[in-house]
Formats: structure tokens, C-alpha cells, sequence
């Protein structure tokens, strides 16, 4: 079941595997609160992810501020997971040491947080999806992490047409503010159903299409 | 840090249980979307329509209580949708599942809201999501189709 969700408080256990890092860092863009458990010592008790592209794994994010999110040591947050787990939207876990994600999973399940075990299917209930983001739209791409890189793939291959959704998406969020409220709907899908202004938003982009749809509306050459 | 942008994850059903609170369109389009999943569900309502009771008697396990929601109503589930017209029940409900750290979807009460479900395309076992962070459901349904359709 795909599902867009806003965190609130996320929890990584961090292995030395560094893909808990690459989550931390995907995830510094989304969740307003993040706490890292980190299995090796820590050397410093925060990790400082960067403004910018963060994730070398997907071009597509970025951080719009620096982010200094706090690092818990691993034997001191074992002691109880219960307290560390209660009260979080997600949890995730990159650690090698099957005994510990599986009652890092109870302990989600316990409180009913959604949980991903990296590499271990049977404890996770939530996967990420492949991600492509532009100002107006969001896809997800999906295998459930049994085709990471197909999927991986064919986000790269998409990027291309999301430049044109994006511009759809920009048109139509100008257009739909210069016509009246009650107006809207049919408003729309009266310019959508113009081929001539697809025409002009697909080769000349979105300013261009909204300008004609301008002087359409002023002239009053279209029907809602 | 205020999260302005929902992230899209792959949720597996398997093991949790989803409340609906409410039992009219809203509830009804979800349910019809969700059944071939076979998820476990709780719905309450003061009112069930016959569409509804249709889906829910195809589920493997859902209870249905014909009453007003309480808040035990919460006990066990891990997704809640509040669907009701009545805004109060639906401000109370959004309260609970915030203080309860729940994902919710309330009717209503975009405040409150913690996930939403984007238009899906469901094609070589891929399943892709889309969804506009600018409130325009249309632009997102329209990529999905095209992406559907295949590369132009």
C-alpha cells in the first residue's frame, strides 16, 4: 500500500555497513525530528548533515539547511528500546546482528511503528520509495526492495518526462489562480481541452502557455 | 524544523489493522482500493452504508461497530482514517492519533493530517506513486497516466 507521509520523529540504528548513514542523510531532508543510534563509539555526540545534496544515492533531494541531528551509542539505547522507539512515526535499521533488529521490530510493533530492517525482509513493514521531486510533483518508484536497482534505472529514465509533468503542474497551478473560484474546475479542463495551448506549454514551457491562457480568459474565448 | 514535504513509502498491510471512523463516500473509496489487499479492518460509524458493509463482508477480518467512536476505538490499529462530516469528532480523533503518535488521515483537518495517498500506477511489478505538494491532485493523477501510457 503506497502511502505519502510526513514524519514526525524518526530513529536510525546506524551500522558500520554505512547504509544507516545514507538513511540518515535521506531522511535529515524529511522527518522533523531524527535521532541516530550508532553501533560504532561515536566521536562526536551529533552527525552534521550539510545544506545541499545530501544523499549520493539520489540526485533528486535536497537540504534546504544544515541539520545537526543527535547520536545515542548503541549499548546505552539497547538498554531500553521500548523509550527510544515509543513515540516515533519510523524506525529503521542497518545492524548486522539479527538478535537486535528482531527486537528492534517487536519493539515497533509494540508501539505501532512502522519499521525497515535493511536486508531483512521479513522484519520490515515499510520500504522507501525510489524518489524523483520537483516543485510541484512527487513519484515513488517501488519494488519493495526486490529490484533497488532496476528501479534506481528507470528513475534516471524518467527524469527526463517529469521535466514536461512539472511543467503541466506549474501551468496549471497559475491557471487555476486566474480563474474564479467557482469557476475552477471547469475552467481547467476547458483550457486543457485547447491542443493549441498544449501545444505552446510543451515547446515554448509554462510562462508562455499562461500568457495565452491570459488573453483567452480575458477575452472570454473559451467556455466553462 | 517544520516537515513541509511527505515522503513516499511502500506500507505492508500484513499484521495491522486499519481503522476507519465513518462510513460514507469517503470511507467507501478507500475500502475499494484497499480490498483486494485483504487488510484487517475496524470501521465505526453511527450510520454503515450497504456499499460499505458490501466491502468490508469481502475482508478475511473486519469488525464493524455501529455506534459513535470512542477513543478505545484507537486500541491495536496503526493507521486511522477519520472520514466523518462532523468536524468536532474529526478535530478529537486527530488529537488522539497525534498524541498517540498514529498515522492519520483525517478528513477535514489537513493540520493533522500525517499521510495521504497519491495516485498509483501499478506496472512490471513496479509500483510507482505520484502526488503534488501544491495541492493539485489533478497534475499528480495526470503524470500518473502518462506514465502509464508509456514514454512519449
Amino acid at each position: 500500500m503506497p502511502l505519502m507521509v510526513n514524519i514526525q520523529r524518526a530513529v536510525v540504528f546506524a551500522g558500520e555497513r554505512g547504509e544507516g548513514l545514507q538513511k540518515t542523510q535521506k531522511l535529515a531532508v524529511f522527518a522533523d525530528e531524527l535521532l541516530v543510534v550508532a553501533e560504532a563509539l561515536p566521536t562526536s555526540l551529533e552527525i552534521i548533515v550539510p545544506a545541499g545534496r545530501p544523499s549520493e544515492v539520489n540526485e533528486n533531494l535536497v537540504l534546504k539547511a544544515e541539520r545537526r541531528v543527535p547520536v545515542h551509542s548503541l549499548p546505552a539505547a539497547e538498554a531500553d528500546l521500548d523509550a527510544l522507539i515509543a513515540g516515533a512515526t519510523f524506525v529503521t535499521s542497518d545492524l548486522t546482528d539479527r538478535a537486535l533488529n528482531e527486537r528492534i521490530s517487536a519493539a515497533a510493533k509494540r508501539h505501532h511503528v512502522l519499521c525497515n530492517v535493511i536486508d531483512t525482509l521479513d522484519l520490515c513493514d515499510t520500504w522507501f520509495m525510489s524518489l524523483i521531486e520537483t516543485d510541484h510533483l512527487i513519484a515513488g518508484l517501488s519494488t519493495k526492495a526486490k529490484a533497488t536497482y532496476y528501479v534506481t534505472r528507470l528513475r534516471q529514465e524518467l527524469e527526463p518526462q517529469f521535466r514536461r509533468w512539472e511543467a503541466e503542474a506549474a501551468f496549471t497551478s497559475a491557471a487555476r489562480e486566474l480563474l474564479p473560484r467557482e469557476r475552477r474546475l471547469s475552467g481547467l479542463k476547458a483550457l486543457w481541452a485547447s491542443r493549441w495551448l498544449r501545444w505552446v506549454l510543451r515547446w515554448w514551457g509554462p510562462e508562455t502557455a499562461l500568457n495565452l491562457a491570459k488573453k483567452r480568459i480575458n477575452r472570454g474565448s473559451f467556455k466553462t | 524544523m517544520s516537515s513541509k514535504v511527505a515522503i513516499p513509502v511502500s506500507l505492508d498491510l500484513t499484521g495491522l489493522r486499519i481503522l476507519f471512523v465513518g462510513a460514507g463516500a469517503g470511507t467507501r473509496t478507500k475500502l475499494a482500493a484497499l480490498v483486494d489487499q485483504d487488510p484487517m479492518v475496524r470501521i465505526v460509524a453511527p450510520e454503515i452504508s450497504s456499499q460499505v458493509q458490501a466491502l468490508a463482508d469481502k475482508l478475511t477480518d473486519a469488525q464493524v461497530h455501529k455506534r459513535a467512536f470512542v477513543e478505545s476505538d484507537l486500541a491495536g490499529v496503526s493507521l486511522v482514517y477519520g472520514m466523518t462530516n462532523d468536524p468536532a469528532v474529526n478535530a478529537r480523533l486527530s488529537e488522539l492519533c497525534r498524541a498517540r503518535g498514529l498515522w492519520s488521515n483525517i478528513a477535514q483537518n489537513r493540520g493533522g493530517l500525517s499521510f495521504s495517498s497519491p495516485a498509483v500506477a501499478k506496472k512490471y511489478g513496479i509500483i510507482a506513486t505520484f502526488s503534488s505538494e501544491t495541492g493539485q491532485p489533478g497534475a499528480a493523477v495526470k503524470a500518473r497516466d502518462d506514465y502509464l501510457k508509456g514514454p512519449r
